[in-house]
């Protein structure tokens, strides 16, 4: 009996070490990763005065960062800049690589340009950055690109977590060793696991995280202005280095109401924010869009409605606001039209 | 449901719970039920035809058997082979070819200018018809020759071209294997066992690591849209080549390894069949399962070699033709079967100067005069491949004089055909090396090494396995 136990155990060391190697050589060949050491999205982030943010020459999977930190290839120095600021919707998440909204708009723009002119979508979001963090790190970033145009497509369920997400302390320590094996068993077994599951055990997160604590109807009006008050100073910031800011309403899966069957992808989402009720969110979403078209005709600003004239559904979102390749050309598509006129009239002065 | 699913993942371990809890009857009566439901779980519909042909089959076998217990002339069991045969050949040429030829007959009438609107019906094909038909054939050609006896119970029957493992997609079982198999207890050892965990992890390795990584690229390089060029359309048959080798082959090392389980033995399909140097020799180790039925059932009834140079080339043909069609109610299927016809008819003829040729000296000389002459005959079959996926004829000719026209060279096709073969490769040398096709069960390679093995090959199917896609050879 102890020989069988010993057999075992032998070799499910054997397996779990065989999985781990070929977990490493794997990244090794897919993605030049060192077999060797960490190799996780840590890799991405680095921190600055305000918080964390992209780390330069950073590689991880699928996403490559240039040497300013940003995703994307190195700025180019003969064409019109057009500065992309969000979270990750803007980063890229679910896209294939080179398919991020910045990268689509690129080519969309590059299609038909003015003769001698050429178009950079520069790709400054960052998964988990908040509205106001980039707003904090504006002036830095025009200094740095100096572009013509500044688009800013705030994720709007940040400011629901505002105090949380103020600029953090110094970063993680990062454990001496890590399993790269368990990352892709939790994908895997996220991917396997029904439906019906997930939903169950992300209500009972929910509930867990909000406690006894009372859940909000909407955004709080003080959030909402603060919001109000960080889209003016990014206006006006642009404005002060030449650079033509436009504001582009935040687009989701389910535009007007959620469909029965959907329900499960807001049930994703409330996860993430359990403070405010589920029915909410949609209201919630209208509410800071109305804010930014509120802000566009005050200030004079181009407002591209992305909220409206994005189609819903998964063929277009990945979840609940991260776009598929297909969601991703749809966005790029509406925004290049709408600043076509405007980037057309600044390249010709 | 498919075997590279989470439902067939879940399927497979509960019935083999319960199956090895019962006593062989009960075994049986399970199995059925089992293959009723996996096979329902595409669409229940599909169990009508087949039950309805199964049952002819019964019951024709039954009589021609009790004639031939009577001592009656042959002759009288014709009626009963010939209603089987015509049953079971009408619901394949309703479900598989009557839109075809439907189609067909509208586009001649119309070449010849007459404007006359032809019936089709647009039928859904039930999902391996091709197989149990063959199969419930061989069961009555068989009982009609006198070769097997019909079996009194008609569920053993049932189960025998009912069976899941072996039901969509082969190998085509013939009865005088499975029958005996169904009707006595079976045993279950631990050597079958780890004969058939071995199959299934290969298999899955095969389809979910090769074949479905290759997929994507191989519908891109028969892009009917885009414009071929030499390069591209070899880069295409290479990798359909594995493809459809991998998938096929892996779907019938799960099918065998999961009867194995069950103390089932289903017949070899595939005996690396890229290492050979000659067509006659592709088809005795290529689906093996349907080579072996169109030699017994179709060229032997045809005459086989026994009417002259002239007549065995004809019967090669037909049979060729003809098994080119059994693959799908299309043009190209008939060239593909047309084409391999021409490939043994020429073989035939050039053999002995080929044999006087290649008859290099020495052990060095002969592996080279081999290896060169696979790589040669490799070719051959890779365009055969090509008429086989091209999606029209007019894409066979453009791909075909592609060929002629410029190269445009792209190296990164070509890593990633040999990332995705190479294990392949490397498996069929040791295999072919060492003439056993189960290559982990050398005494060399030690319990713990197996273990690493399956580890990676597992990492490969779970983490790095392509976009799953349905197994090529349902659709026939």
């Amino acid at each position: 009996m102890p020989r069988v136990v010993f057999k075992g155990l032998l070799w499910s060391v054997i397996a779990v070490l065989t999985l781990e190697f070929c977990a490493r050589v794997d990244d090794w060949i897919s993605y030049g990763a060192s077999p060797f050491g960490l190799y996780d999205s840590s890799l991405l982030t680095t921190f600055d005065k305000v918080g964390q943010c992209g780390r330069p020459n950073a590689r991880y999977l699928k996403w490559k960062l240039n040497s300013l930190g940003f995703r994307g290839p190195e700025l180019d120095p003969r064409a019109l800049r057009i500065l992309c600021l969000g979270s990750s919707e803007t980063f890229g998440q679910f896209e294939a690589e080179g398919h991020e909204w910045p990268r689509e708009l690129e080519r969309v723009l590059n299609q038909s340009p003015p003769p001698g002119t050429r178009y950079q979508a520069v790709n400054a979001g960052f998964a988990g950055e908040t509205f106001p963090t980039s707003v904090q790190r504006l002036p830095d970033r025009l200094a740095e690109v100096r572009p013509k145009f500044v688009l800013l497509y705030p994720s709007l369920a940040h400011y629901l977590s505002l105090p949380a997400v103020r600029p953090s302390g110094p970063p993680p320590p990062q454990p001496a060793f890590h399993w790269r094996m368990q990352e892709r068993i939790d994908t895997a077994l996220k991917q396997s696991t029904a439906m019906w599951f997930q939903t169950w055990v992300r209500q009972r997160e929910i509930e867990r995280a909000l406690g006894s604590e009372s859940q909000l109807d909407n955004m709080p009006p003080e959030y909402r202005q603060e919001f109000c008050e960080d889209l003016e100073t990014a206006i006006d910031l642009s404005r002060r280095v030449g650079a033509e800011p436009a504001l582009i309403t935040h687009a989701n899966r389910f535009k007007d109401r959620v469909d029965p069957s959907e329900r499960f992808m807001l049930i994703a989402w409330h996860k993430f924010y359990p403070m405010l009720r589920e029915e909410a969110f949609l209201p919630m979403e209208a509410s800071m869009n109305d804010v930014m078209r509120q802000v566009a005709r005050d200030k004079n600003v181009l407002l591209i409605d992305a909220a409206q004239a994005m189609p819903s559904g998964p063929a277009y979102f990945a979840d609940f606001v991260h776009f598929t390749d297909k969601g991703s050309a749809a966005f790029s598509h509406i925004v290049g039209e709408k600043l076509m006129p405007s980037l057309e009239s600044r390249a010709r002065q | 449901m498919l075997f590279n699913s989470l439902e067939f993942l879940i399927f497979l371990p509960v019935v083999l719970t319960v199956y090895y809890l019962l006593p062989h009857k009960a075994q049986n009566r399970l199995l059925l039920a089992a293959s009723c439901f996996f096979y329902g779980s595409w669409d229940w519909r599909f169990l009508f035809p087949l039950l309805a042909s199964t049952s002819i089959d019964y019951y024709c076998a039954k009589r021609m058997e009790q004639q031939i217990l009577a001592e009656e002339p042959k002759e009288k069991r014709k009626k009963w082979l010939a209603l089987s045969v015509i049953t079971n050949l009408a619901l394949l040429g309703f479900f598989k070819y009557f839109d075809f030829f439907a189609d067909n007959l509208h586009q001649l009438l119309q070449l010849l200018g007459m404007s006359v609107s032809v019936w089709t019906l647009r039928v859904i094909l039930p999902i391996g018809i091709s197989f149990y038909t063959f199969q419930a054939l061989s069961y009555t050609i068989d009982v009609y020759r006198g070769e097997i006896h019909a079996t009194d119970s008609f569920f053993d029957f049932l189960l025998c071209v009912l069976y899941f493992p072996h039901l969509v997609a082969g190998p085509i079982q013939r009865a005088n294997s499975l029958l005996p198999q169904v009707t006595n207890p079976r045993m279950v050892t631990k050597e079958k066992i780890v004969n058939g965990l071995h199959l299934i992890f290969w298999g899955f390795f095969k389809k979910v690591f090769v074949a479905d990584n290759l997929a994507p690229l191989v519908t891109q390089l028969f892009d009917p849209h885009r414009a071929p060029d030499g390069w591209h359309t070899l880069m295409g048959v290479y990798a359909f080549a594995v493809q459809i080798y991998c998938d096929f082959s892996g779907y019938t090392d799960i099918a065998r390894g999961v009867a194995r389980l069950m103390g089932f033995e289903f017949m070899l399909n595939f005996n690396l069949p890229y290492l050979v140097t000659n067509a006659s020799d592709f088809w005795h180790r290529w689906h093996i399962s349907l080579s072996s039925w169109l030699r017994d059932y179709l060229y032997i009834s045809l005459g086989g070699n026994r009417g002259g140079e002239a007549k065995t080339n004809r019967n090669l043909m037909l049979t060729m033709v003809i098994g080119g069609f059994w693959h799908g109610a299309a043009w190209n299927f008939l060239l593909w079967g047309f084409y391999h016809g021409a490939l043994l008819v020429a073989h035939r003829y050039a053999k002995p100067a080929l044999d006087k040729v290649f008859a290099w000296p020495g052990r060095v000389g002969q592996a080279l005069s081999f290896a060169l002459l696979v790589v040669v005959f490799f070719h051959f079959t890779c365009y055969g491949w090509l008429l086989f996926r091209a999606a029209s004829l007019a894409q066979v000719v453009a791909m075909t004089a592609s060929f002629f026209g410029p190269w445009r060279v792209d190296w990164s096709i070509a890593r990633e055909i040999a990332l995705f073969s190479s294990p392949l490769v490397l498996a069929q040398l040791i295999q072919f090396a060492s003439g056993k096709l189960e290559f982990l069960s050398f005494r060399w390679i030690s319990a713990e090494a197996c273990v690493a093995i399956y580890a990676a090959m597992s990492y490969f199917v779970l983490f790095r396995g392509g976009t799953p896609q349905s197994f090529i050879y349902f659709q026939f």
